[in-house]
C-alpha cells in the first residue's frame, strides 16, 4: 500500500467502517509506518464518536404535523386561486353599496336644496305681490327718520299741536 | 465487494426515492408521507446541529418538507432526491442564520456563522487532563456535539453529510456548491479541528470500540 492508497482508506473510514480486507491492508501499512499509528487511532476514534452521535430529538408525530402543515398550505393556495369573480364579488358588492348610498345622499341633498329654493322663490313672489305701489314710498325717508328722532311725550306733542293751531 | 454491494443498495434506494418523488409530483400523499418518514431524521440531525434548539430545528425541518412538497412540480429525476432535500435544508438553515444575524437578539452563538473561518468558540486545552474511562458516554457526546456545533458552517455541513453513507462526496460537493477536492478539504479540516479539541477524549480509548 502506498501513501495515496492509505489516504483513500482513511477517507473511506470517514464514511463507513472498513471491511476486514481493508482493515488488514491498513494494519499491514501501519506496521511499516509506526509514525502514522497514533493519527490513525485518532481518526478511528473520531469516526466512531461521530458515528455514535445520538439522533436529534424529533416529535413522534412529526410526519402528521408535516402533513397538516401541507394541508394548510394547500388551503392557502386554493384561497389564492379562486375565480376572479368570486374573489372580487364581496368587494364589488361593498363598493356598489357605498356608491348607491352616496348617490342617494347626494340626490336627497340636491332635492332638499331645490325645495328650499322653490320655497324662497314662492315667498319672494308672495311678498312681491303684496308690496304697495311705489308712490306709497314717497314719504319713506321722512317716516324712516322718525325712528331716529328724539322721543316726545304725549303732553309735549299736544302742546305743539295747540301752538301750531 | 462490500463497496459494490453497498453502492447497489444505495442506487436502488435513490431510484426508490425518485419514484416516490414522481408520485408526489402527481399529488400522491402516501408517497410524500413515505419520503418524510425516511428523511425526517437525517434532515433533523443536520438542522439540529446548525440550530441547536430542538423546537426551532423541528420547525425548520417541517419547512424543509413543506418546501419539498411545494416544489415537487419542479423536481427532475436527474437530480438525486437526497441531494435536493439536503440542499433545501442547508439553504433554509443559512436563511435562518442570516435572519438571526440581522436580528442579534435572536442570534445563534457566534460559532455558527457562515463561511469557512476559524471556529469562534474555542475550548480550553485539556491535553494534560485525562478523563477517566468511567466517564459517561453522555458527557463525551456533549463534548463532540459542542465541538461540531462550533465548526464553521461549511465544515460542519460537510462533516455531517459525510456521516450519511447514502450521500456521496460528489453529492456533498453539489449541496455545498464547491468542488470535490474543496469538499474533501473541508471535511479534512473539520476533522483536524475536532481531533485537536477532543484529543484527550480520543486518546482515552472510549471511542475506539465501535460497539460502545
Amino acid at each position: 500500500m502506498n501513501e495515496h492508497e492509505h489516504k483513500e482508506l482513511v477517507e473511506a473510514s470517514w464514511r463507513r467502517p472498513l471491511s476486514p480486507e481493508e482493515e488488514a491492508s491498513l494494519q499491514l501499512y501501519l506496521a511499516s509506518r509506526p509514525d502514522k499509528q497514533a493519527d490513525w487511532e485518532d481518526e478511528l476514534a473520531l469516526s466512531n464518536g461521530l458515528r455514535n452521535l445520538a439522533d436529534a430529538p424529533l416529535s413522534s408525530n412529526f410526519t402528521s404535523q408535516v402533513l397538516q402543515a401541507v394541508d394548510r398550505e394547500e388551503r392557502v393556495v386554493e384561497r389564492t386561486t379562486v375565480p376572479f369573480w368570486r374573489q372580487w364579488m364581496p368587494r364589488l358588492a361593498t363598493v356598489a353599496t357605498i356608491l348607491i348610498l352616496l348617490f342617494t345622499g347626494v340626490n336627497l341633498y340636491r332635492a332638499n336644496n331645490q325645495n328650499n329654493l322653490r320655497d324662497t322663490i314662492e315667498r319672494f313672489a308672495h311678498v312681491a305681490n303684496t308690496v304697495p305701489e311705489p308712490q306709497v314710498f314717497g314719504d319713506f325717508e321722512a317716516i324712516h327718520q322718525l325712528r331716529t328722532a328724539p322721543q316726545f311725550s304725549d303732553d309735549e306733542l299736544v302742546a305743539v299741536l295747540l301752538r301750531t293751531n | 465487494m462490500y463497496v459494490t454491494f453497498k453502492h447497489l443498495v444505495t442506487e436502488f434506494s435513490h431510484d426508490a426515492d425518485a419514484a416516490l418523488m414522481l408520485r408526489v409530483k402527481e399529488g400522491d400523499r402516501e408517497a410524500f408521507e413515505a419520503l418524510v418518514d425516511k428523511y425526517k431524521q437525517p434532515v433533523m440531525n443536520m438542522i439540529y446541529r446548525t440550530l441547536p434548539d430542538a423546537t426551532e430545528a423541528e420547525d425548520l425541518a417541517q419547512h424543509v418538507f413543506i418546501q419539498v412538497y411545494k416544489s415537487a412540480h419542479r423536481y427532475q429525476v436527474t437530480a438525486k432526491f437526497s441531494t435536493w432535500i439536503f440542499t433545501i435544508a442547508r439553504n433554509l438553515c443559512l436563511n435562518e442564520i442570516r435572519r438571526r444575524t440581522r436580528h442579534p437578539a435572536d442570534s445563534l452563538d457566534a460559532g455558527s456563522t457562515e463561511g469557512d473561518e476559524q471556529p469562534a468558540v474555542q475550548y480550553a486545552d485539556t491535553r494534560t487532563f485525562s478523563p477517566p474511562d468511567a466517564l459517561v458516554h453522555g458527557e463525551l457526546e456533549d463534548k463532540i456535539e459542542a465541538a461540531v456545533q462550533a465548526l464553521p458552517e461549511k465544515q460542519r455541513t460537510a462533516l455531517l453529510l459525510c456521516r450519511q453513507e447514502e450521500v456521496s462526496y460528489e453529492e456533498i460537493a453539489e449541496i455545498l456548491g464547491c468542488s470535490l477536492s474543496a469538499t474533501k478539504s473541508l471535511i479534512h479540516r473539520a476533522r483536524e479541528t475536532l481531533k485537536q479539541q477532543l484529543k484527550p477524549y480520543l486518546q482515552s480509548g472510549v471511542w475506539r470500540d465501535p460497539q460502545k
